[in-house]
């Protein structure tokens, strides 16, 4: 533990006051024109050649989402968005699409770099595969050929479209509709990519299976779409990591994730949401509203989320379980970190139906600086969820006299039978604690690392190998300059 | 947040208002248009998500008239002040009150439309200033005669702890015979610097009643102020509490039991707003849930930029003993401030499985074990109260539920 704090104040020492990943790459793109409409929506879709079904999809979406207000229940100041005022598609330009790596734009790939993604080492060594969006195309996909020996597939979801339509077509929509709210109406409209993974009946996904998402073009509003299918007695984990460069323009981003476990399946999704939150006056950042939401229809099916939130000026999330079978269970395990002017909304809602069906939120909520973090849950019993089990735990961990930390939790049970037990606390970092470091030459910096790792280890326990230790050194550098 | 205006209901309440207008002192139009703006709440209104007063908007209500003659139970021989259909009766109080005289603006507690409804309507309510330690409990009751007309009890009350006061209050609200009305109350209470207050609510409306009572706090220096309620009647009810501590040091310690059946519905709402340092707040609410009831906790604390050292710790916990019971529960905390120790806890489910199976291993047949189950659950927020009157009160309205809600 200590070597990593150590590793994390020296990291915090390095950066200074830049971004890490703070950079632009130079590509040309390709883009649609300004603005929002149905002709957007069409050449969307005509540009990656959909079936008629999608965009007929499409542009039902469009028509309700002018219709939709934006939502306002959240505990977030949100600058008025001109919906008008971005673009909406932007692709790197490519005269064809790569057969390997080494036709990949080399500027793209030492991007990838400096991102930390090395795809050939990573394809070599880590043994594990990366779907890699840029912008709104995924340019590269390794592992394919052992994934299809298997079964499993794994690729963009516009090439699904085209390859699978049936399954897309099957699964689309069904966990999260284009009415569900206005953000995910309006990804239902303009989603460009996102990743789509079929892990068919009794097969276990022999890797880690993970995307990158980057916002680079300025303007461009990312709207990626993810769907996960998890067929009988299957198992995937699923990783996303984020990074964004450096804007002084709020930057968009409504993604939609659904995922579908049947019997006895099992999805774990972890992210690290890493974007860029604005400087320390609150001058940029990205704008985050994602809808995520699992359905566990099967029996004895399990979705697993995993979030460690960092980054972004605006965070609203709230993955959730929808537990339809018997047995089924959800679990959400988040940590959120909001410094200087950044704001956090974050939660889940677990909804039981299937009888027996048992959900866990833990939640830990980190704030400074000027922040404002919120937990927003919700747990609900319906009456046919008999013997169902319910625990959530929040934490919140203040740092300064400045911030904000709230806790919303509705806890709405119909069944008897059903147990919800809830417990939140609020505190600030343990002054003896502190000072127990502080004796032993750990500087405070250091030391409030070191605690903050420890408040968060709960969570960061859930997170496959590769992201628990780049969610450590996160956790440190996200709260720099919050003490002292 | 879009609040729906039932405007057939505000007309019907605007009849009444202006039948009434003339005999009330003060100034009421503000209020009234207050609440008109508003209308009755529906669960589109955050506040009000799981208690709609639709069906109440739809309904028509008489503002109720002074009954001079109706003949009131007390619990205990005391010191006491009695309210009839919210007007006082002199000829029963004891101890010696003002008059309410009409809105005078204090603390903007007409944001809420049915607050502002009682500062268009209410007619009369007492004022009680203590500023000795008495020791012997006052007790208040709130009585309301049913009638056919469908009658609106508005009364507006005001409780004030002068420095160095201590007092023990019980207020009662109760039928006097079978019908159906529609209480509509408000308790100002002011606990100044050092001041205590011990006040304990006792609601044993009729069956067909309408129940909504505000208690906005205000907490000086080093006050105290224990309040519970004992919810048991009434079709629909609410009691909503609004403490802000200003003053350093004060205690707050809000509780609550309610045991419901059939189609009830019983709404705790508080907030409580920490706005001096160094203050604490306690609050434990138990439900006990039968038939097709739902019971509803909204607790809310906020601890303001520079309240530090706030000590703010909250429990709700709900038994459901039927197989159609309900609790909806959203406890929230909103704190500005990084040096306190905030907490909630909240809990739903039935009986405890094994503790039934401990009973019944010795011989006690399921209905009695459960019954003393629920007792034993209910009983920790009557432990804290010194009345024997008071007491066994609650304890005869607990065994009436359990022959018929458990």
């Amino acid at each position: 533990m200590s070597r990593v704090a150590a590793e994390t104040v020296e990291q915090v020492r390095s950066l200074g006051d830049r971004y890490k990943y703070g950079f632009v790459t130079d590509i040309e793109s390709e883009q649609a024109p300004k603005g929002l409409n149905e002709d957007i929506v069409r050449f969307i879709s005509a540009i990656k050649e959909e079936p008629e079904w999608l965009l007929a999809w499409r542009l039902e979406a469009f028509r309700h989402w002018q219709t939709m207000t934006e939502p306002d229940w959240a505990k977030l100041g949100i600058p008025m968005i001109d919906y008008q005022d971005a673009y909406y598609y932007s692709a790197p330009k490519q005269k064809e699409g790569p057969k390997s790596l080494d036709e990949v734009d080399p500027e793209l790939l030492a991007t990838y770099d400096k991102l930390g993604i090395p795809l050939r080492e990573q394809e070599m060594l880590a043994g594990v595969a990366v779907d890699a969006v840029f912008d709104s195309v995924s340019v590269a996909t390794t592992f394919k050929a052992k994934l299809e020996e298997h079964g499993v597939i794994f690729c963009p979801i516009s090439e699904a479209v085209q390859k699978y339509p049936e399954l897309v077509r099957k699964y689309l929509g069904t966990v999260v509709p284009y009415t569900d709210n206005f953000f995910a109406t309006l990804n239902s409209a303009v989603f460009t990519d996102g990743s789509f993974v079929f892990v068919p009946k009794g097969v276990r996904c022999p890797m880690e299976l993970s995307t990158y998402f980057r916002i680079n073009a300025a303007n461009t509003g990312q709207f990626e779409r993810t769907l996960i299918v998890a067929e009988d007695s299957s198992y995937v984990s699923y990783l996303e990591g984020c990074t964004a460069p450096m804007r002084d323009e709020h930057q968009l981003h409504a993604a939609v994730v659904e995922l579908v476990a049947l019997d006895d399946a099992e999805i774990k999704y972890s992210t690290v949401q890493n974007w860029y939150p604005g400087d320390e006056n609150g001058i940029g950042g990205i704008f985050n509203f994602v809808t995520k939401r699992g359905a566990c229809i099967g029996a004895r099916s399990k979705i697993s989320w995993t979030q460690v939130e960092t980054g972004s000026a605006i965070t609203w999330k709230y993955p959730s379980c929808m537990l339809h079978g018997a047995d089924s269970v959800g679990e959400f395990y988040s940590i959120a970190i909001t410094n200087n002017y950044q704001q956090a909304d974050t939660g889940t809602k677990m909804v039981h139906m299937g009888p027996r069906s048992r959900s866990r939120v833990i939640s830990k909520g980190i704030s400074a600086g000027r922040a404002s973090n919120a937990y927003r849950g919700l747990v609900k019993m319906l009456p046919g969820a008999a013997s169902a089990r319910n625990y959530t735990q929040c934490d919140s961990l203040l740092i300064g006299s400045h911030c904000g930390a709230h806790t919303f939790p509705y806890i709405e049970s119909q069944n008897r039978s059903a147990r919800v037990e809830h417990e939140a606390t609020t505190s600030k970092i343990d002054e003896d604690q502190l000072f127990y470091c502080r004796q032993r030459c750990i500087d405070e910096e250091e030391a409030v690392a070191l605690i903050v790792n420890g408040f968060c280890r709960e969570v960061l326990q859930q997170l496959p190998m590769e992201f628990a230790v780049e969610a450590q050194k996160l956790v440190g550098i996200s709260l720099e300059g919050s003490v002292g | 947040m879009t609040t729906r205006v039932e405007s057939s209901g505000v007309e019907s309440w605007r009849e009444a208002f202006e039948s009434i207008r003339a005999a009330l002192p003060g100034e009421r139009d503000v209020a009234f248009e207050a609440f008109a703006a508003r209308g009755f709440p529906t669960n589109r209104v955050e506040a009000w998500k799981y208690t709609s007063l639709r069906p109440l908007a739809r309904q028509r209500f008489r503002p109720a008239e002074p009954d001079r003659d109706a003949v009131v139970p007390f619990l205990n021989a005391g010191p006491r002040i009695v309210l009839v259909n919210g007007f006082l009766r002199e000829d029963l109080t004891t101890v010696p009150v003002g008059r309410w005289a009409g809105p005078d603006n204090r603390a903007g507690v007409e944001d809420e439309a049915l607050v502002a409804l009682n500062a268009a309507m209410a007619g009369d309510g007492y004022v009680l200033t203590i500023a000795e330690i008495r020791d012997e409990p006052i007790e208040i009751v709130h009585a309301t005669v049913p009638s056919p007309t469908g009658p609106v009890a508005q009364s507006r009350n005001r409780i004030v702890i002068a420095s160095g006061g201590t007092a023990r209050v019980i207020e009662r609200h109760i039928a006097l015979g079978k019908g159906a009305y529609f209480v509509n109350g408000v308790t100002e209470v002011e606990v100044q610097a050092g001041g205590q207050l011990h006040h304990t609510k006792l609601q044993e409306e009729g069956a067909d009643a309408h129940h909504l009572w505000f208690m906005p706090v205000q907490l000086d220096r080093d006050a105290v102020l224990e309040s519970a309620v004992f919810t048991f009647g009434a079709r629909l009810s609410r009691n909503q509490i609004e403490a802000d501590i200003f003053g350093e040091g004060a205690t707050l310690a809000l509780n609550g039991a309610y045991a419901i059946a059939g189609r009830q519905l019983a709404d705790h709402t508080s907030r409580i707003e920490h706005r001096a340092p160094g203050a604490t707040s306690r609050q434990v609410y138990k439900g006990a849930i039968g038939g097709q009831a739902r019971g509803v906790f909204q607790g809310h604390i906020i601890v303001a930029e520079g309240a530090q050292k706030t000590d703010g710790q909250q429990l709700n916990r709900a038994l459901l003993l039927s197989g159609r019971a309900e609790i909806d529960a959203k406890p929230v905390l909103e704190i500005y401030a990084d040096d306190v120790q905030c907490s909630h806890g909240a809990t739903a489910g039935d009986i405890d499985g094994d503790a039934l199976f401990y009973l019944r291993s010795r011989g006690i047949p399921a209905n009695s074990a459960r019954g003393l189950l629920v007792r034993a659950f209910l009983s920790e927020i009557l432990d804290e109260t010194p009345e024997d009157a008071l007491r066994r009160a609650v304890e005869d309205r607990i065994d009436a539920f359990l022959e018929v809600g458990a």
